[in-house]
């Protein structure tokens, strides 16, 4: 026989043994003492007795209900010693224990990721972004970029590539990330929490993007930092590179060209000259340069990027992707145009001009006559020969010294002086048309001074294509000939008996055989 | 960690609809992740007080009426959180094993 309780249980009643109620209370008071740091420990502590209220008219399934030891025990195991209650019990020591082995474990830029930070952003977030990274007040940030974009013009550019190479924060977990906190279930709950209470906006949680975590350290701690160091060493690396090239298509496009010898002309006008008139001018030609340049330009940028910020993903895998396409269209571009350049070239022309020589002379000086050129730019370039060549550049025309001189017996009694203008052209009429440009003068006196222009010229306009000019003098056997030393650069295979070189005939006095010229002693 | 987990078993568990304490920790229990009742009761009321569920009684045969709960707004945009950085967590986890 035993004594039984009436007890009130989540509002039923039931008919208790003394020894299980004693049982009962003893482990509800142990549940309420371990809950003792739980938040609405009341509403908890009489939900448990409700579902012990719930399993106990399970068992006892007669009427009157009693309840037995064995009742409980059964409930007590369903539900779990208080121990088994959890960590729950414990909320205070267990956060503690979490943030310190973080802080002790792991730096805080260790698990920081660079994110656009839409929460503070101006125009795109990235200034908050990178603030975030480097811990630094956003306003500094935002007046670095303005410095660069003011004073260089690059902090846009930069900033419009950074703004489409870097995710933006969208998950709470991305968030974390981005300001240095790990991605606990706890942290999340707060940012969630954050949004809440700041924005009504709904998050875009469909085009969350997943991020593969960097697992937790483990010990190859070393090794790991130093490869850290190395991927940021490089990173940094490319950055700069990335810059460079960046700076340096702006420069192409915007700025002046890269100056030769302190002169006040730019490359840019140079190439001009040498670029086909019409639709493949310099606009065409700076397009197809900065579309070759952007491939690389990027691909160097989310390079640095990822090994700096380990940044990666499929935006930019996209970016990179479409600015190879660019980059592909770019060099199709310039195959294009130095296909159009080449076919410019592909037919010659030429011009004759016929001197008149005085009568009665016959011992000859020929020196060249330096060209007066008003104002202008000098290039020199070294061209197949190795011989450097000159260029002069004015506003509208183009000076050349491309003069090239022979000397050749005649059969008739009197001298001649000829030269012949030369071009390439796409058509050989246009060829001829573009000789017949090139302006050149020879000069002659009664005493047999034959005084040759030692730069031609021609219109700017008619572009660099191939235009020469070819300086012959034809005289009879037995008249004499003096070559001023300043002809040596132009004597171009001059026949004569000694087979001496063009350079060592200058400045000596010849005698035409019907064999060429033989020195004159 | 292990409270995390359980937490968003809890919540996916409501993602599927409106249950009662019995009836997750059932579900819980049937996917091996629950041994005892007890440690979801803490979880639910503090989550509950947090904002992320909401509850109505009901009436039952068998005993006292039941807590049915459900998620509210802002537990489902929780939840779809911690789903997003449970499948990244796996995927990070599973890319060691098979490499």
């Amino acid at each position: 026989m035993k004594k039984t309780i009436d007890i009130n249980l989540g509002g039923m009643l039931f008919h208790m043994d003394e020894d299980a109620y004693a049982v009962l209370s003893s482990y509800l008071e142990a549940l309420r003492r371990h809950l003792a740091a739980t938040e609405g420990r009341e509403e908890v502590l009489s939900d448990i007795e409700a579902r012990i209220a719930e399993l106990f008219s399970q068992y006892a399934a007669g009427s009157p209900k009693v309840v037995t030891v064995l009742n409980v025990q059964a409930a007590m195991s369903t539900l779990g010693q208080p121990q088994d209650f959890g960590p729950e019990a414990e909320p205070a020591s267990e956060s503690s224990s979490e943030s310190s082995s973080e802080s002790s474990s792991e730096s805080k830029d260790r698990r920081r990721r660079l994110y656009r930070d839409a929460d503070d952003k101006v125009i795109g977030g990235v200034c908050a972004g990178f603030a975030n990274y480097f811990s630094i007040d956003v306003v500094v940030v935002r007046i670095v970029f303005l410095v660069l974009g003011f004073f260089t013009g690059f902090g846009f550019i930069l900033y419009l590539i950074l703004w489409a190479a870097t995710p933006k924060a969208v998950t709470p977990a991305e968030r974390l990330a981005m300001k240095g906190k790990p991605a606990t279930f706890e942290n999340i709950r707060q940012t969630v929490e954050e949004e809440f209470r700041n924005v009504e906006s709904k998050i875009n949680n469909a085009e969350s993007r997943r991020k593969v975590r960097n697992a937790s350290k483990s010990v190859g701690d070393f090794i790991a930092s130093l490869v850290q160091g190395l991927a940021r060493f490089f990173g940094m690396v490319f950055l700069v590179f990335a810059l460079l090239l960046g700076a340096g298509i702006l420069i192409a496009v915007f700025g002046n060209g890269i100056l030769q010898e302190d002169a006040q002309v730019s490359v840019i006008e140079l190439l001009g000259i040498f670029l086909p008139a019409g639709g493949f001018g310099k606009a065409y030609f700076w397009t197809a340069t900065v579309l070759v340049l952007i491939g690389p330009l990027v691909a160097l940028l989310l390079l640095a990027l990822r090994l700096l910020f380990r940044q990666q993903g499929l935006v930019q895998r996209g970016l990179l992707g479409a600015a190879l396409i660019l980059s592909v269209g770019g060099i199709v571009m310039m195959a294009l145009l130095g296909a159009r350049i080449g076919s410019e070239f592909r037919e010659e022309g030429s011009v004759v001009h016929s001197v008149l020589l005085p009568e009665q002379v016959q011992t000859w000086n020929l020196a060249m006559e330096s060209t007066a050129v008003m104002g202008g730019v000098e290039f020199n370039f070294n061209d197949d020969d190795l011989d450097e060549s000159s260029w002069i550049l004015t506003d509208d025309r183009v000076y050349y010294e491309g003069i090239e001189i022979d000397l050749r017996p005649t059969v008739r009694v009197k001298p001649s002086l000829e030269w012949t203008a030369e071009a390439q052209g796409g058509s050989r009429r246009a060829a001829r048309e573009r000789a017949g440009g090139i302006d050149f003068q020879v000069r002659t006196d009664s005493t047999g001074q034959i005084f040759v222009g030692d730069l031609l010229n021609y219109a700017k306009a008619d572009r660099f294509r191939g235009q020469r000019v070819q300086l012959t003098l034809y005289l009879p056997v037995g008249q004499r000939v003096h070559l001023d030393p300043n002809t040596s650069a132009y004597l171009k295979d001059v026949s004569n008996t000694s087979d001496a070189w063009d350079e060592d005939m200058a400045g000596r006095m010849w005698l035409m055989t019907d064999q060429g010229l033989a020195e004159f002693k | 960690m292990r409270k995390g987990v359980l937490e968003l078993c809890a919540l996916r568990v409501l993602g599927r609809g409106e249950a009662y304490a019995s009836g997750i920790s059932e579900a819980l229990k049937q996917a091996d992740l629950l041994v005892v009742e007890g440690t979801l009761y803490p979880l639910l009321t503090r989550m509950k007080n947090a904002g992320w569920l909401d509850y109505r009684w009901e009436e039952s045969k068998s005993g006292p009426p039941r807590k049915y709960y459900q998620l509210t707004e802002k537990g489902r945009i929780l939840l779809e959180a911690l789903n997003s950085e449970w499948t990244a967590f796996v995927d990070a986890v599973n890319s060691l094993k098979n490499s």
